[in-house]
């Protein structure tokens, strides 16, 4: 009886010392913005990569300019976590273009100290304007190599 | 890496007991032998399969933690019946709990049950001190509500009120526990709880962040710890088997 008191009380110290072992940190792999490849087509149609000068980027559900008259390859642009689409127009040239993206948000308590973890998951286009458009990934991940979105503009 | 540990360390501790347990038996077989030839076990009277009493109690770390923490509100009672050395435990709980973080507000009601069997190793204690080894299958089910009051760096403030109204929520445990009579009828001991293979459903509207009965959400199997304060009501004396000498 002796021994299994001492094994009880071994018992209970180790539960101690494993329950204090704390697994969270708050770095999350969700973000929340979509990201583009710009692509066009050469002489034998493989897609290869274009840079593009936008004159402006622009949503109507902010008062930010995400790109003004930049040469881009690739880019990003963040997406409204307050609602379930966000459109962008896009100025270039002579041309302009609009998307709008659907997708659900779910969100989740990483603890307190690392307060929500938005997730945006189902990423779609309600509309487009451009040439042609592949959603590659239709979740917005940190660990993701490939874009979300390839672009092709002839 | 947690959930290897633990099963390891439960399996430490399980088999330093069922070794000690066998052994003992052993040399009383070891004697048997030498007094009477052949040895056979003695059969278990069917009366002693007759539940002789009730235990029940409640968790005292619950109670502590709702007196010492903000954050929770929980109380459980457990109860068992014998079954000779087969005991049959089941637990029911009611839980509040509600956290807070930058921009946010989390909190949510339920309760949980827990059933199952525990087999008790103390063969031939006559205070019927336990010490068992046991499975048990568990529910919750819960409401839980998160608001949020953020600020987007680019779309600017915005609010959210999620609720998931009907949560339910199922796991598995393997327990150990101990309970040692203290005073008449009254009994004090742990319950060591892995719990596995946790399942949510409905919860639609945002990811769950806590059972009740289980914890954080985060986790499929984790392991816990209750301390309990048993009563055992008995309407017949419980018999033990008797060392052979």
């Amino acid at each position: 009886m002796e021994s299994l008191f001492k094994k009880s009380i071994v018992l209970i110290l180790f539960t101690l010392i494993f329950a204090c072992d704390v697994d969270s940190n708050c770095g999350s792999v969700n973000v929340d913005y979509v990201t583009f490849r710009p692509v066009t087509l050469n002489a034998n149609l493989e897609e290869i990569r274009r840079e593009v000068i936008f004159d402006s980027i622009v949503s109507p559900q902010t008062d930010s300019i995400f790109f003004l008259q930049d040469t881009i390859g690739s880019f990003t642009l963040p997406l409204s976590p307050a609602e379930n689409h966000t459109d962008f127009y896009f100025y270039y040239g002579e041309r302009g273009d609009t998307i709008r993206f659907t997708y659900e948000k779910r969100n989740s308590v990483d603890s307190p100290e690392c307060g929500i973890n938005p997730e945006f998951i189902g990423l779609d286009t309600a509309f487009q304007t451009f040439d042609s458009l592949i959603i590659v990934n239709d979740t917005l991940k940190r660990t993701l190599n490939a874009p979300n979105i390839k672009l092709f503009i002839f | 890496m947690r959930l290897i540990l633990s099963c390891l360390f439960f399996s430490f501790i399980s088999s330093t007991l069922f070794a000690q347990i066998s052994d003992s038996s052993a040399e009383i077989d070891s004697t048997e032998q030498r007094i009477e030839q052949p040895t056979k076990e003695p059969r278990v009277p069917k009366s002693f399969y007759i539940p002789t009493g009730i235990r029940i109690g409640t968790d005292v770390v619950a109670l502590g933690v709702n007196t010492f923490g903000n954050n929770r509100q929980r109380y459980e009672v457990q109860a068992d019946v014998d079954f000779h050395r087969i005991y049959l435990a089941g637990s029911y709980g009611i839980n509040q709990y509600q956290t807070s973080g930058d921009g946010f507000n989390y909190s949510n009601d339920g309760n949980y049950f827990r059933i199952g069997l525990d087999a008790d190793f103390l063969k031939f204690d006559p205070d019927h001190n336990t010490l068992t080894f046991g499975l048990r299958y568990a529910r919750a089910k819960f409401s839980e509500t998160l608001t949020t009051d953020m600020v987007s760096p680019v779309y600017g403030p915005y609010e959210e009120n999620l609720t998931n109204d009907a949560v339910r929520a199922r796991w598995f445990e393997m327990t150990t526990g101990l309970r040692v009579m203290v005073l008449q009828n009254l009994y004090m001991g742990y319950t060591f709880r892995i719990q596995l293979n946790r399942r949510i459903f409905d919860s639609e509207n945002f990811r769950t962040y806590d059972v009740p009965g289980f914890g954080r959400a985060e986790f499929n199997n984790r392991w816990t710890f209750n301390y309990y304060l048993v009563y055992r009501i008995a309407w017949r004396e419980k018999q033990v088997m008797e060392k052979s000498r």
